[in-house]
């Protein structure tokens, strides 16, 4: 019981803080990259914290779902955080649901915030939703085609068993098909966090922005929740894809040195596939809007052949 | 102790790769640029000439490396250089335009891979489950998915030099 208790606090506690670290780090990895300076790793920790000292500009047509939206967004992205397996095989919320859980709860974070977009009735607001709903449309059934993937080698949606199998068969990640499932998954995770071939994170500019859109009638307060919640919804995107494809170095028991190596591991990975995502928003131009559901359908069929050849092999 | 290179893992090696092939003939259906996808053709090329080298090692055959080289070099290095310096010369930057929009040419080639597994399938007999048997199932499936989506990315597209760059893809699928 107080092993559950500890393993919760402790997965919390790093979901919280990593996440901010891991958002300022990819700002930063992209800024060397592209020969600027950047701003430091701990930006995203200011961000928030001036967020939050500041005070909020509610608009008149806000309706409730416009004050729910944050929550929303921040308690699902950290209800998800702790189903999925971080450090150890076992996660402190696995009983309370599996993989299905996780996309439909990542599904209704996105839902709120769509309707946050449309709540103030603004027309960007609006744009931002509607552009954010057509690319979840191909990019949600992609990512569940390429999880179940990993659930049908598993024999199990749940994640901790998932995670435990995968730990059992360390050269599965070579099996084609989990590297279709990877593959299609590395294009959700893109197109989910709104990086650069999908939308751009770092600008305002009105006629590309996706989730810029959405949260732009938000300030204070409810912004900072917004944006932390979005950097949490980035690493369990981003843990996901390390711990099912990679489950290198996820301790199994509880002894203090392998949940050390654990967290070295994880972050390790973590740093790893910060540095792919980097290296790909780097080298690619934005694409336009209307090109972005071809992306998306490319990791729709590469998960799909995952699944295919799975029976097949 | 002398190395003795384990031939599952060699296996499993080639069998990814042939993956990373198929995935990257996929990326170049949905790809427009007439650069990218010469580009893609040459990692293709490299990969393929990778698997001659895996396959040469595990299995002790040195005249599979002389394969492998050639195939790195004229495939991935020499015949990508020409065509793009002949995009260059021609002055055509502009993107491919196909007969079919992309979202359905990536879902028909999906479809054209399951053909070719399901045509490999009936070459597959399981009584020789011997590793060797296997490996040419994986591998057979993904050179016919190749060679029948080189097919019809080549029939979907207008320009002769895209089809000239695909018809090229179609040897990629013959040598694998």
């Amino acid at each position: 019981m107080t092993e559950v208790l500890i393993n919760s606090a402790l997965q919390l506690v790093l979901l919280m803080l990593v996440a901010p670290l891991l958002s300022g780090m990819i700002k930063t990895l992209k800024a060397r990259l592209q020969t600027r300076r950047g701003p430091g790793i701990l930006q995203s920790y200011r961000d928030i914290f001036k967020l939050l000292r500041k005070g909020m500009v509610i608009p008149e047509t806000a309706s409730w779902i416009f004050s729910a939206t944050p929550y929303m967004v921040f308690g699902t992205a950290t209800l998800v955080g702790l189903m999925i397996p971080m450090t150890t095989t076992h996660a402190p919320f696995s009983l309370f649901g599996g993989v299905l859980a996780v996309v439909y709860l990542l599904a209704l974070g996105r839902f709120f915030l769509a309707l946050g977009g449309l709540d103030t009735g603004s027309s960007f607001g609006g744009l931002g939703s509607s552009r954010e709903m057509t690319i979840s449309a191909i990019a949600e059934p992609a990512m569940m085609l390429a999880i179940f993937t990993v659930a049908l080698g598993a024999n199990s949606t749940n994640l901790s068993e998932m995670a435990k199998v995968a730990v059992g068969q360390s050269w599965r990640f070579l099996a084609p098909s989990q590297m279709l499932a990877f593959a299609a998954l590395f294009i959700v995770l893109i197109a989910e966090t709104g990086r650069i071939p999908v939308d751009n994170p770092a600008t305002h500019l009105e006629l590309t922005m996706i989730h810029e859109a959405m949260v732009l009638e938000y300030s204070g307060p409810y912004l900072a929740l917004i944006e932390w919640g979005a950097s949490i919804k980035q690493l369990v995107l981003m843990t996901l894809l390390v711990n099912t494809f990679f489950p290198f170095g996820l301790s199994s028991d509880w002894t203090l040195q392998t949940i050390g190596v654990g967290l070295a591991f994880y972050l390790a990975k973590l740093l790893l596939l910060a540095c792919m995502i980097v290296l790909v928003e780097t080298t690619n131009a934005k694409l336009r809007l209307f090109r972005v559901p071809e992306l998306l359908m490319v990791a729709f069929i590469l998960g799909a052949l995952a699944l295919i050849s799975t029976f097949l092999f | 102790m002398p190395f003795v290179p384990n031939p599952e893992l060699g296996n499993r090696i080639i069998t990814l790769m042939a993956a990373l092939v198929l995935v990257l003939q996929i990326a170049a259906v949905g790809q427009r640029g007439i650069v990218s996808s010469i580009r893609i053709f040459a990692v293709q090329s490299f990969l393929l000439g990778a698997i001659a080298a895996v396959i040469a090692y595990f299995n002790q055959a040195s005249h599979i490396y002389i394969a492998a080289l050639l195939t790195v070099f004229l495939k991935a290095g020499l015949l990508p250089r020409l065509l793009e310096r002949l995009v260059e010369r021609i002055g055509i930057r502009r993107e491919i335009e196909p007969l079919i929009n992309v979202p359905l040419s990536i879902l028909i080639s999906g479809g054209l891979t399951l053909l070719g597994y399901v045509v490999a399938e009936s070459f597959y007999h399981p009584e020789e489950t011997s590793a060797r048997a296997a490996l040419g199932h994986n591998t057979l499936a993904v050179a016919i998915a190749l060679f029948l989506i080189g097919f019809f990315v080549m029939v979907n597209r207008r320009k002769a030099l895209t089809q000239v760059r695909d018809f090229i893809d179609l040897w990629n699928a013959i040598g694998g």
